[in-house]
């Protein structure tokens, strides 16, 4: 293979793997031809538009469903992504959500299930649902929002149109971080200082890549910050009625969550405003 | 219709081509002012495919990859001709006018004497 080659193919990875499988080979043949004898590199103009072209095959892969089940995937997400962090939460005994090793153990044992017959299996999910019911009939305890977002996923999951994309995953790093920042300061308290700057600076940091990441991913994908704008709306909306945390703060997560909608307004504006090419 | 996609479908009017060679001659059609870039062309191609302007009507396999070839349908050939013939009359609106260029009436500034 040639070093034109190789760097062509490492381009064409900028478009989704199964329109590659289809028509990888072909393109490649064609930027082959075109290439000038004894070129060793591609064109910056060439690289351009093979970027450009990945980005738009990624985006019309999106682009292709329906409202409806970019609706139900964001708010399979938003779940997924509520009802983590909240184990978090619920695992850390400096907070007063902390609860007993069995209650966190069923939920978390219910919301790695689902999360594994979200990706994998279908036919599974209906067990999940079967057991995230019985859980709520038999703890009627938690953190008062979880207990009924389990189910919630579960029956979204039972009825989702499809199978979700596995960079999906790479969303559920965020509880995993906060969960080894959590366990770091209780470790290693002399790290974070006796004011705990360092860990609030951690958790900002943490939640600025939380929005940051959704909202850079928007270029191919609007569902994730869909997701991120439905979790905050719902965070607002929980305390603008006099939650937690004060009606300030749900005005900022209502806020937040305009901002995470945005992509998917622009995006639906794009469509209709793009020529023929 | 963008003046890559109009001469994308003119260089399929004589029969069907393959990418490099759709490359090649949308670049004599336009006379070199369209040049196409591997990734312009093939996301051309996905659209104009799913307008159905164009489709694919062979594969072949060429030193072991797939080279595929592409034609106008006659959704295509319809749409290639309205824009033509668009582009003729706006021609003709500048073409057909025997004034000479800059002899209209043009408005005169406030203030300004008339002749």
């Amino acid at each position: 293979m040639s070093p034109l080659e190789r760097r062509y193919r490492r381009l064409l990875r900028a478009y989704p793997a199964d329109y590659r499988s289809g028509r990888g080979d072909e393109m490649l043949g064609t930027l082959l031809d075109t290439a000038a004898p004894g070129q060793r590199r591609p064109s910056a103009r060439e690289s351009t538009a093979l970027i450009f072209g990945g980005i738009r095959a990624r985006t019309a892969k999106t682009a292709s469903q329906s409202a409806s089940a970019s609706l139900h995937l964001a708010a399979m997400l938003a779940l997924a992504t509520y009802i983590s962090v909240d184990l978090v939460l619920m695992a850390n005994p400096h907070l007063a959500s902390f609860s007993t090793p069995n209650e966190w153990g069923t939920y978390a044992g219910l919301f790695v299930a689902t999360l594994l017959i979200w990706f994998v299996r279908r036919e599974l999910a209906a067990l999940a649902l079967v057991a995230a019911l019985a859980a709520l009939f038999s703890l009627k305890t938690g953190p008062p929002l979880l207990v009924w977002a389990v189910p919630c996923l579960a029956v979204l999951t039972a009825l989702r149109p499809e199978r979700l994309p596995k960079a999906w995953l790479a969303w559920f790093c965020l509880p995993v971080v906060l969960w080894l920042v959590f366990m770091l300061r209780l470790l290693n308290r002399s790290l974070f200082m006796s004011t705990g700057m360092l860990y609030l600076q951690l958790i900002w940091v943490l939640l600025g890549l939380f929005v940051l990441v959704p909202l850079i991913w928007a270029v191919t994908d609007a569902r994730p910050a869909f997701a991120l704008a439905i979790l905050f709306a719902g965070f607002g909306l929980a305390n603008v009625e006099g939650g937690s945390v004060g009606v300030t703060t749900g005005f900022r997560y209502l806020a937040l969550s305009a901002v995470a909608a945005l992509p998917l307004l622009v995006r639906l504006v794009w469509r209709r405003r793009r020529a023929v090419v | 219709m963008r003046e890559p996609t109009y001469f994308v479908l003119a260089s399929l009017m004589d029969g069907p081509l393959h990418g490099y060679a759709i490359i090649k001659r949308t670049g004599e059609l336009s006379a070199g002012r369209v040049r196409l870039a591997t990734g312009t062309l093939y996301t051309a191609l996905d659209r104009l495919t799913a307008e159905g302007y164009v489709t694919q009507v062979g594969e072949e396999v060429v030193n072991g990859r797939t080279r595929r070839s592409y034609a106008l349908t006659p959704t295509g050939t319809g749409a290639l001709r309205a824009e033509a013939e668009r582009m003729a009359a706006a021609a003709q609106v500048v073409m057909a006018s025997d004034r000479p260029r800059g002899a209209g009436t043009r408005l005169r500034r406030p203030g300004e004497a008339t002749a």
